[in-house]
């Protein structure tokens, strides 16, 4: 049996108090995969001592989106990033995935900050905050530090946060100018599903030319990484210079590269390659080139 | 004929009860001085017992007994075959068998006690393919047995080479289905209360098959059945699944109950659920079909393998609906089929809905569409060319002269409820982008009820009290299908009354007689008959009192709503004075009803004779869009056409229909118990797929009716065919749309994608 003391922390103060006083703490914030894991008496809770519930602390709450810069609170649920209509109008590819992740009922407890905390190869909330660039606040009673979001997966399920630390929020910087999105998923149902792989194409352009295109994935990769040869190969080129079959194909490669021929492979080759030539197509077509 | 209650969508009279939360269930069942148990299963899929320890556990805080397959008077049990362990003994064969019981005051302390127990295996090699078990020096896994088959079901007809001979194309197809759950939203449960009202053990709970429960918990107790008393509750679920994993259950926790002499509760979690339950059988099965280029079929040869897992439970039975529907309804000069049963180390397989059939019309339907692609004929008109018609001959032998053979008008009403001939000629085209758009459709027939597995009657008591309330009991049981229900509106049918004054009681096997096991889609059919039939006999009675009383012949007065009419539309008397009265002169308002099957016939040694007395006709239409990018499959919409003979409730059939196509559409799709060397790799609903409402289609229903002469007011079964035709439909509708043939199940990404399944650490 795992066993363990319940906390409630009430404030961000109390939180990163209780944090500096004591050790093996566990926290709680949606519990939609932390309560599956304790109902199976997982192994990594051998060494918990405390669970800390966050979920009363409302400075990790709320979504502020600016002309230039922009963050979503670690509280923030996926029901509230599907519903907030400046996520929506600004930053769709984020709604997107947080409508994508698994149902209803998830969608209204599990947060954005547990999804990427928690940091299970296939979580669907890398790959948007990834393609933005975003960076994580990790805050603790000494003060914060900010860490690309690319940097903060060492190994599936495995993050550079500190026994002392939690994670804040997420910052960026707004995308400029012109930008076109594109969020894609594969799963073996239409709901409740696990992603087999999931991603996402962010491209500001200017006059008919690719500026900074990101495309990143989940799923395809043991932790979320940007694909930087796609990357390579979109930016800077006319809409006319872009095939994206290319650039799916460019893609597949650097996942293999990456993950090496893995049981999956056989599959995941494809319908990487594919995704990532369909999210090209998207962003062509909304970019209103037409051939 | 004008019906009153009978063929009308009235409301189910257990609705309220269950959607106000009302409606007790295994798990909510409480006793006073209740105990808790809990049973140790091994993870070896085969490995010898050497020592089983179990002084620590005993010492445990709260521990009233821990028990071995030494404390069990008989240890095997088995509907069929009696080969099945209460707790193993010498040997595991499977994982998921059970090696210990502990039974404590409560489930945490039984649950730690478990902890404290000590086994010494020794791990044998194992079998997991049952191709591999057939092989002649294949390791043998009951030692007791000459090899490791548990059934073969032959069956010839005609002369196959000569039918080959005699034609123009001649195709041969391999196809493979998969393990499957059962999926009931209730996990297990049972209490068994010692010395209660002069019964040795009474067993509440979770069970689809009262009487099965009693002959095994009596076989395990070596006690007479009337010691036993099986009282059914409220049944989240069942699909064939709660008949051996259950008994098991009760057998366990009735001999603690009496070792203790207090009430024992046991309740399976989730994942015990997965570990422990048996599966659907997953099939190998090779088709060899030949045809004349005008797609007349000349001859089929048919081998299905059976994956029996750990113990024989249902497989003689189950592959013995095989091979009798192995061809599908087509006529066919020369056959030989030969269905087989093999024991692996594998999950134990058994009864669930469709039992035997999904497997084959997936192979047999799939392969009509291939060799309507090879002869250069459309689907529906390969399948019109051979399919049964009123008189034609089965595989069997058996002529359909009995009851209105309605394949073409299922096939067609089907085909116009999704507008399938211009969707096929739409779809039949060059198609643009990477979604493809395809429509499929499968057609069977089902013989219904048992046939030749076992005696088929049933029986039915109905008791009128003083006040004119009437209650029926009858020994099949509700298993959410809507038995309840069906049985109320025939009673108040034949007795004219309104279905406010039916009350329909719960199973109890110390007052309702044995009537077999609520399967094979045979309650409306057996059991409605005998409802009918005790109905009828108090009607007669009641008649022929009131011939007496009011001096009017029986035949002009009439019983309705209520009330007595004399055939002129005026009232002689509430039905309540009237049957008040009877009671209060002494004449018995009670009746049994007894129905037993026309005769059938089956010679085992030919696979020839009259199996089944009637047959229900199916017709299932996928419309589905395939993403040939990415290999993803929506199934859009189906159309399910199924001749029911008589809708006794049309809103409960069509309840059926969704909830068939549903599990079919699954087991087509996406579910799929993964195994590594017989150990399931995941034991709850997040790692096995089961479709959400989000996967559903729009799902056109459709009722055809062509009363049976040997159905109570026609009606025959609708349970089980609702889910034989799924998978080969949307297979069909799949190679339709991408060109691309699968010949397993299920048709999952991966399979639609790049043609096969990959799996994790696999090859």
């Amino acid at each position: 049996m795992v066993e363990y003391q319940l906390l409630r922390a009430h404030s961000l103060d109390e939180l990163l108090e209780i944090l500096d006083q004591r050790e093996n703490v566990q926290l709680l914030a949606g519990g939609t995969d932390l309560m599956v894991d304790l109902h199976h008496q997982d192994q990594k809770f051998d060494k918990i001592d405390y669970l800390l519930d966050i979920t009363a602390v409302d400075e990790l709450k709320g979504i502020q989106l600016g002309d230039k810069k922009g963050e979503i609170g670690a509280l923030t649920t996926h029901a509230e990033l599907v519903s907030n209509p400046e996520i929506k109008e600004k930053l769709p590819f984020i709604a997107a995935a947080a409508s994508s992740i698994g149902s209803t009922q998830i969608r209204n407890r599990a947060t954005i900050g547990g999804n990427l905390a928690n940091a299970a190869a296939c979580a669907d909330s890398f790959s948007p905050l990834i393609a933005l660039g975003a960076e994580v606040v990790l805050r603790s009673k000494g003060g914060a530090r900010r860490v690309l979001l690319e940097d903060f997966v060492e190994w599936p399920y495995q993050t550079i946060i500190k026994p002392d630390e939690v994670l804040e929020k997420i910052v960026f910087a707004m995308p400029q100018g012109e930008y076109y999105s594109s969020y894609q998923k594969i799963g073996r149902r239409k709901a409740l599903s696990i992603s087999r792989i999931s991603l996402t194409l962010l491209a500001e352009v200017e006059n008919g030319r690719v500026k900074k295109a990101q495309v990143a994935s989940g799923a395809a990769t043991p932790f979320p990484v940007p694909f930087r040869k796609v990357n390579d190969y979109l930016n800077g080129k006319s809409f006319a210079e872009i095939d994206p079959i290319e650039a799916g194909n460019i893609a597949a490669d650097e996942m293999v590269g990456i993950t090496g021929e893995r049981w999956s492979t056989p599959y995941k080759r494809p319908a990487l390659g594919k995704l990532v030539e369909r999210a090209v197509e998207d962003l062509l077509e909304e970019a209103g080139y037409n051939g | 004929m004008a019906f009153k209650h009978v063929n009308k969508g009235v409301k189910r009279v257990d609705a309220y009860e269950k959607v106000t939360g009302k409606a007790k269930f295994g798990a909510d069942l409480e006793f006073a001085n209740m105990l808790y148990a809990k049973v140790l299963r091994t993870e070896y899929p085969h490995a010898k017992i050497l020592k089983i320890e179990t002084s620590e556990a005993e010492k445990m805080p709260g521990v009233k007994g821990v028990f071995t397959a030494k404390d069990i008077p008989n240890n095997l049990f088995g509907v069929i075959v009696q080969d099945q362990q209460v707790l193993a003994e010498d040997k595991v064969v499977l994982a998921g068998d059970g090696v210990a019981m502990v039974v404590a005051e409560s489930e945490a302390e039984a649950a730690a006690a478990l902890e404290k127990i000590e086994v010494d295996y020794e791990e044998l090699e194992g079998v997991f393919d049952p191709l591999e078990a057939r092989k002649e020096g294949a390791l043998k896994l009951h030692p007791e047995k000459e090899d490791n088959q548990v059934i073969h079901h032959p069956l010839r007809k005609g002369d196959v080479e000569k039918g080959f001979a005699e034609a123009d194309v001649v195709l041969e197809r391999e196809y493979t289905t998969q393990f499957i759950e059962h999926s009931y939203l209730e996990p297990e449960a049972v209490v068994v209360v010692p010395n209660e009202d002069n019964h040795l053990v009474s067993v509440y709970g979770s069970i689809q098959n009262p009487y099965a429960t009693r002959n095994a918990v009596s076989a395990v107790l070596e006690v007479e059945l009337a010691d036993v008393r099986v009282i059914q509750n409220h049944i989240g679920g069942s699909f064939g699944g709660k008949d051996e994993v259950v008994s098991a259950m009760a057998a366990r926790a009735a001999v603690m109950a009496i070792a203790t002499g207090r009430p024992v509760k046991m309740v399976n979690s989730r994942e015990e659920s997965f570990t422990e339950s048996y599966k659907r059988h997953p099939y190998h099965l090779t088709y060899k079909i030949g045809a004349t280029k005008e797609g007349k079929l000349t001859a089929m040869e048919i081998e299905a393998v059976a994956d029996s897992g750990g113990y024989a439970c249902q497989t003689p039975f189950v592959t013995w609906r095989s091979v009798v529907q192995a061809t599908g309804p087509y006529e066919v000069e020369n056959v030989k089929t030969d269905t087989y049963g093999y024991y692996t180390n594998n999950p134990y397989t058994g009864a669930m809905r469709g039992y035997g059939s999904p497997q084959v019309i997936f192979a047999q339907e799939s392969l009509m569409d291939e060799l309507a692609g090879e002869l250069g004929l459309e689907p529906v008109e390969l399948r019109k060319r051979n399919m049964y018609s009123q008189g034609s001959v089965t595989a069997s032998g058996q002529k359909l002269d009995r009851h209105t053979v309605s394949l073409n008008e299922v096939m067609d009403k089907a085909m116009e409820a999704i507008d399938y001939k211009n969707k096929y000629e739409e779809y039949s085209k060059e198609q643009s982008g990477d979604k493809k758009k395809g429509i499929g459709l499968s057609i069977s027939f089902r013989g219904c009820s048992l046939g030749a597995e076992a005696i088929d009657a049933a029986a039915s008591v109905i008791q009128i009290n003083k006040d004119g309330s009437v209650a029926v009991y009858s020994g099949l049981a509700e298993n959410g299908q809507g038995l309840k229900t069906i049985f109320s509106q025939m009673a108040a049918e034949v007795l004219g009354i309104p279905m406010s004054e039916v009350e329909f009681k719960e199973l109890d096997t110390s007052f309702t007689p044995d009537s077999g096991s609520t399967v094979a889609s045979r309650a409306t059919l057996i059991g409605g008959n005998a409802v009918k039939d005790a109905a009828e006999k108090l009607k007669q009675r009641i008649m022929t009192f009131a011939q007496d009383k009011y001096e009017l012949d029986a035949e002009v007065m009439e019983l309705k709503d209520g009330f007595l009419y004399d055939g002129q539309g005026n009232r002689l008397a509430t039905f309540a004075d009237l049957t008040g009265e009877m009671g209060n002169t002494g004449i018995l308002m009670s009746a049994y009803g007894w129905y037993k099957s026309p005769p059938i016939s089956w010679d085992e040694e030919k696979g020839c004779g009259n199996p089944y007395f009637t047959y229900v006709y199916g017709c299932q239409i996928a419309e589905v869009e395939v993403d040939t990018g990415t290999g993803e499959l929506s199934v859009i919409n189906m159309a399910a056409a199924h001749d029911v003979g008589r809708a006794i409730n049309p809103e409960n059939v069509k309840g059926q229909i969704y909830g068939g196509v549903m599990m079919g559409l699954g087991y087509g799709i996406m579910e799929e118990l993964e195994l590594r060397d017989g150990v399931i790799q995941g034991t709850n609903f997040h790692d096995y797929m089961i479709p959400t409402i989000k996967d559903m289609p729009d799902i056109k229903p459709v009722i055809v009716e062509n009363p049976d002469p040997d159905g109570p007011f026609g009606a025959k079964s609708i349970g089980e065919p609702t889910l034989e035709l799924g998978s080969a439909a949307i297979a069909n509708a799949v190679a339709h749309a991408s060109g691309k043939r699968i010949r397993s199940l299920p048709l999952n990404l991966e399979r639609v994608l790049i043609g096969r399944a990959l799996h994790k650490g696999g090859k």
